[in-house]
């Protein structure tokens, strides 16, 4: 193991992501280093594995789906019902505004007739 | 438990097809919401099990981030695929209720995590031996410190950007960079050096023998 081995083995993990961290001098030193070499056929072994992996199936749980699914219905209810609460409370705040402008149009006529 | 489902069967289909359900759901449409859950589920669960490394805080984590997608679905700009959305998703819970938590999991995987293979491969030898690769790497993944785990699992399995994993897992992205390294680092010792060492420690007890 040389300096140039030990610098190599910092870089190796990040030579997954980019190629460009290895300089031509590190590239020359890999070319003619079987200690190098093994440590590069190592990265990419456990990279090539990896990415088996999201290839691969896992035992999935009994009844998980159906949890799934009950627990959109019990939101897309929960959503209704304040979509239905938030229209009550809006038709409220219309009908009382309606309310108070008709009474204030009644006070603002009586006061009219009043002073006239 | 039922049998192992494969992960991919969402890539089988059309992009077409699941960009047709996301519009119909975003819409407000509940079914091709639910047919876009029975399309991604296994493949959230498996994630979610992958970063969690249990089947109880995966199955929490799966069912919080179709809640939160469902919530969210309007702000789903259509950008970038409904899997990779969901899979940001899935890492934020995780890494959500991880934290909340507060443990760190070291344990092994169960024996039932040990997942099967439903890829043909040509040469048997070269199929057992990629197996058997397969599983020391999910042993490595399970025995990470979960922070180290959720990086390696989102980058070099679920192929996410440095970028989408920082900001779903709230830090910086150099920061992700380094646990990235450092994962990457003990993954290798675990996967390779270890098993090199045992396979000479064993040479060396039958040197002895002989």
């Amino acid at each position: 193991m040389t300096k140039q081995c030990d610098h190599l083995a910092d870089l190796m993990p990040g030579l997954l992501d980019d190629q460009n961290l290895l300089s031509p001098e590190d590239a020359a030193h890999v070319a003619q280093c079987l200690s190098c070499q093994a440590e590069m056929s190592r990265y990419r072994r456990l990279e090539r594995t990896l990415q088996d992996l999201r290839d691969l199936a896992v035992p999935v749980p009994s009844g998980l789906l159906e949890d799934l699914l009950e627990d959109l219905d019990s939101a897309s209810e929960r959503r209704e019902r304040h979509r239905i609460a938030g229209r009550r409370a809006a038709s409220l705040v219309g009908l009382a505004a309606a309310t108070a402008a008709g009474v204030g149009g009644v006070l603002v006529l009586a006061t009219r007739r009043r002073s006239a | 438990m039922v049998a192992p489902v494969a992960a991919t069967d969402v890539t089988r289909l059309g992009q077409f097809e699941m960009g047709t359900l996301v519009a119909d759901a975003r819409g407000g449409d509940r079914r091709a919401f639910d047919a876009l859950v029975r399309r991604t589920w296994v493949g959230t669960y498996s994630l979610a099990l992958r970063l969690t490394g249990n089947e109880d805080d995966a199955r929490d984590v799966c069912q919080e981030a179709y809640l939160r997608a469902y919530r969210g679905l309007r702000r789903f700009r259509g950008d970038a695929r409904f899997t990779t959305w969901l899979y940001r998703i899935t890492a934020n819970c995780a890494s959500t209720h991880l934290g909340r938590r507060g443990r760190h999991r070291h344990e092994e995987l169960d024996d039932d995590l040990v997942v099967s293979d439903l890829s043909p491969a040509v040469d048997p030898v070269g199929r057992a031996e990629s197996a058997r690769l397969r599983e020391t790497v999910q042993n490595a993944l399970a025995t990470l410190p979960p922070r180290l785990r959720a990086v390696v699992v989102l980058r070099d399995i679920y192929d996410l950007s440095h970028e989408v994993i920082a900001a779903e897992l709230g830090i910086s992205v150099s920061a992700a960079k380094v646990r990235l390294h450092r994962a990457r680092r003990r993954l290798r010792d675990d996967v390779f050096l270890r098993s090199e060492a045992e396979g000479s420690s064993e040479e060396d007890v039958d040197d002895q023998a002989v």
